[in-house]
């Protein structure tokens, strides 16, 4: 296997895992937050907000991922 | 770094572009639209207040209309009551005095008709008595003189009244 | 109504097919980096395509609010309408999330923020603007700077074209800046609230330690067992503590990263996407995008809002002891 075979096979490897326990932690976010929601309509402004801020956090580990990704395609 | 493009001059740049921008920012949206959102908030409130004095006026002219028109009633229903009792008093009044001078008319008329009947009455004993002598002096072919024949119907007239 | 819809869907089949067989170009080259622009330096500094958005982005923020709040009206309307929304329901959010007291010290920063990654995020995705730019010879040509020749339509055999412009976003340089100066706010706001002591007090906890060798709360000398009970709780705390140090500076990297990596990626997968099928088929990445654009610049706000608040709230002794 060449190198650059091997920075392809990484980037599709960062991707790919990384996205995955990403995936599933937006999905806990998001079915707490429409949970909350449709336990207490009243709170939906403030809840989403607050879903939007745990949605930052565990989508930037797929960033992350995807960065290292992009390093080891383009940069490297 | 470098292969990620990380530049210093170039962070530079940027941090000067961010804080240009942040600074003309606050001048021209922050501070004249917080300025704009306390305006309009004092100015709500103002109105609110005023809304609330005019309101409060209103009740209050309201409360004196009312208590002016209750008072206006009370007296036109006490005049209205004074003016029945008058009109029931004269009523009576009138009444009375009608009744009275009908009951005065009856008690002429009826002291009249006892005037009349006793004039009557005493023409017709007179006229009897002298009847009555003028016949007794015919059957007695014997002339009576004035003054006997007086007392004989003077004594007639008495004896007939009883 | 039915019969137009076939025939829209009839022809938009015909435009995509043609497209696919006339429309091809090479794909262009992917540059984590901004690119250079050739012929333009300032003070020495060369002039990426990045920094030159910025600073259009910069004028058009600040031209646009010079003229909206010119003269402002009682009653608004038109734009200044549109400003004084996204102002009154971000100092709104601020408001929820932050003490009354600081929450106007709050709006600069991340205010400024959110509208500068939300213009930024929004310039780069203006169909067309890709399409702008220089005609160079691959990066690894020696005269590629030489060679540059300005382009609108395409260029020529053996060269790529350089945009003129590149949203900022999807610049690290420019990312990082603004991780930066949000950090070091957070951490001038967290040193104005509790001090000095206050607020290294948050990060280096020894008094659960420390407590381990003192009499316990009713004056007695603790016992082996409780020592080390006490002293493994000091050492998670004191740890916890160090955590939360280190992680004031990955949130730098953090912050730098996730603005990059979302609008890059999204950049990326349009030009893929455009480049697979010219047509119709990046539509719907780039409603996505427009989206993805303004969630991340309120995340970036809605993040520094929250850091601060945590700045400047004391740490929390779980006891009473003291």
């Amino acid at each position: 296997m060449d190198a650059e075979a091997a920075k392809i096979l990484g980037a599709a490897l960062a991707v790919g895992l990384g996205a995955i326990g990403p995936g599933v932690g937006i999905g806990v976010v998001a079915s707490g937050a429409l949970q909350s929601i449709a336990r207490n309509p009243d709170l939906s402004g403030q809840i989403t907000g607050l879903m939007f801020v745990g949605i930052a956090f565990t989508e930037a580990l797929a960033i992350f991922g995807l960065v290292i990704g992009l390093i080891l395609l383009f940069v490297l | 770094m470098a292969a990620l493009g990380f530049d210093l001059k170039l962070i530079i740049a940027y941090t000067i572009n961010f804080v240009i921008l942040m600074v003309a920012l606050r001048a021209f949206a922050y501070k004249p639209i917080m300025e704009m959102l306390e305006k309009r908030k004092s100015e709500i409130a103002n109105g609110l207040a005023a809304a609330e004095k005019v309101r409060e006026k209103a009740e209050l002219e309201r409360a004196k209309f009312q208590e002016e028109l209750e008072k206006a009633r009370r007296a036109s229903q006490e005049e209205a009551a004074k003016i029945a009792q008058a009109t029931a008093g004269m009523r009576e009044q009138i009444l009375e005095k009608a009744r009275q001078e009908a009951e005065e008319i009856k008690a002429k008329a009826r002291a009249e008709i006892e005037a009349e009947r006793q004039a009557a009455q005493a023409e017709i004993r007179r006229q009897l008595a002298e009847l009555t002598v003028e016949l007794t002096r015919k059957m007695v072919g014997q002339t009576v003189d004035e003054g006997k024949q007086h007392e004989l119907i003077g004594q007639f007239l008495s004896e007939m009244g009883d | 109504m039915k019969g137009k819809g076939l025939l829209y869907t009839a022809i938009s089949l015909v435009i995509l097919v043609l497209s696919m067989k006339y429309l091809k170009f090479e794909l262009p080259i992917i540059s984590v980096s901004a690119e250079k622009l050739p012929h333009m330096s300032l003070l020495g500094m060369p002039i990426t395509n990045s920094l030159l958005t910025a600073w259009v982005v910069t004028i058009i923020l600040i031209v646009g609010a010079y003229l909206i709040t010119r003269d402002m009206k009682m009653v608004p309307s038109g734009m200044q309408n549109v400003l004084e929304l996204f102002f009154e329901y971000l100092f709104g959010v601020i408001e929820g999330m932050a003490p009354s007291q600081w929450a106007k010290r709050f709006v600069l920063i991340p205010m400024t923020i959110f509208f500068y990654v939300l213009v930024s995020n929004w310039f780069g995705l203006l169909p067309g603007l890709a399409g702008i730019g220089f005609c160079e010879e691959p990066p690894h040509a020696e005269t590629a700077a030489e060679m540059a020749h300005p382009s609108i339509v395409g260029c020529a055999e053996g060269e790529v074209i350089v945009p003129l412009f590149r949203s900022p976003s999807s610049d690290l340089n420019n990312t990082l800046v603004l991780a930066l100066i949000t950090q070091i706010a957070a951490q001038v706001f967290g040193f104005w609230a509790l001090g000095f002591g206050g607020y290294m007090g948050k990060f280096f906890i020894f008094d659960g330690i420390l407590k381990a060798f003192k009499p316990d709360e009713h004056g007695n000398r603790r016992n082996g067992k409780a020592m080390f009970g006490q002293l493994a709780m000091g050492t998670i705390e004191m740890l916890v503590g160090l955590l939360e140090f280190l992680s004031e500076f990955t949130k730098v990297i953090a912050y730098t990263f996730r603005l990059f990596g979302n609008i890059f990626a999204g950049e990326v997968m349009i030009i893929v996407l455009t480049f697979l099928v010219p047509t119709f088929i990046a539509l719907p990445s780039l409603g996505l995008e427009v989206f993805v654009g303004l969630v991340q610049a309120f995340v970036f706000f809605i993040l520094s809002v929250a850091f601060y608040t945590l700045a400047i709230t004391p740490h929390h002794q779980e006891d009473g002891a003291h």
